[in-house]
């Protein structure tokens, strides 16, 4: 049996709202789920990355049980191995939000460049910049300037990170994203046979710790105090 | 928020809504809930947003922000 996957959960939607094709987990509960019983976890742009910087080894550990983490947004404080804060494109132009190149890769097969720049006759939904590739990892789309939009990493952890910039690659579910609607279920599939994650594979972390990796990359704010959650929008 | 555009409107700083049920908020002019607000955790600290409205406070809170909490009843 296949195991689910997990979408990082906000708890911002009715539950009817929300798509049936992965399970929810709290992600105010990061702590306290045993993250191995998931092929893959999907991060949402909107997360809270206050509470996943504080709960970083507990995700650096599935990661290491071979575990597949998604990240689509912007980031902004230090909770993903080997990931860089996002780098706004300056200054934002139609020609930079072009996407370029798209690569040979089950999780973009069909999709067209254009369906990726515009979504209903917009463009900058796809990526507004990006997030510094690490050394290694495999650059999946481009913007027009070289910007790496999309980047698979697979040498910083025992698992596999994929991180997305500004947008959520599941997004795409629906009539408005043309050859972009093949995404979602090609991505899920590309999930369920990267992940190689065991549910005994790696002792479970209960504990709410501090950050015990400090965030020492250069760039990363330190955390600060309206109401807000720490999101990357 | 934290930029010196809308700092300068929002003196009394942000808070981190996870410690929102450990902030006393009475000595505020206002609290200002934007959208997409954890509904769990906004619940939770709910009795610090009455508080504040009984002690005379303004909450101007984005509809999608605002959940379906206790506070919300009396909006």
């Amino acid at each position: 049996m296949t195991a689910p996957i997990a979408r990082l959960d906000m708890d911002t939607r009715s539950p009817e709202s929300e798509p049936s094709r992965t399970d929810r987990i709290d992600l105010y509960e990061v702590g306290s789920e045993d993250l191995t019983r998931y092929a893959a976890l999907i991060v949402p742009a909107m997360a809270d990355q206050e509470q996943l910087a504080r709960h970083r080894d507990a995700i650096g550990d599935y990661l290491d049980a071979g575990g597949v983490v998604v990240f689509g947004g912007h980031l902004h404080r230090d909770w993903l191995p080997g990931a860089a804060a996002f780098v706004p494109l300056s200054p934002p132009s139609l020609r930079g939000y072009r996407v370029a190149e798209i690569a040979q890769h089950p999780i973009f097969d069909g999709v067209e460049a254009d369906d990726l720049t515009f979504r209903r006759g917009v463009a900058g939904f796809f990526a507004r910049g990006h997030h510094p590739v690490p050394d290694g990892a495999e650059v999946l789309v481009r913007l027009a300037g070289g910007e790496p939009a999309t980047y698979v990493d697979r040498v910083s952890t025992g698992g596999t990170i994929l991180v997305q910039a500004s947008c959520d690659l599941l997004g795409y579910a629906g009539s408005a994203g043309g050859t972009a609607q093949r995404i979602p279920d090609q991505l899920l599939d590309w999930l369920r046979a990267e992940s190689r994650v065991r549910p005994a594979d790696t002792p479970r972390r209960t504990a709410a710790a501090a950050p015990s990796r400090r965030c020492s990359a250069a760039g990363w704010p330190r955390s600060t105090a309206v109401l807000r959650r720490t999101t990357g929008r | 928020m934290t930029t010196p555009k809308y700092a300068r409107h929002l003196a009394g700083g942000t808070v981190y809504l996870p410690e929102l049920p450990d902030t006393d908020l009475t000595g505020l002019d206002g609290l200002v809930i934007p959208e997409r607000m954890h509904h769990g955790l906004l619940e939770a600290g709910a009795r610090r947003v009455l508080d504040l409205l009984d002690a005379g406070g303004t909450v101007p809170a984005r509809a999608a922000g605002g959940g379906r909490g206790q506070w919300r009843q009396r909006a």
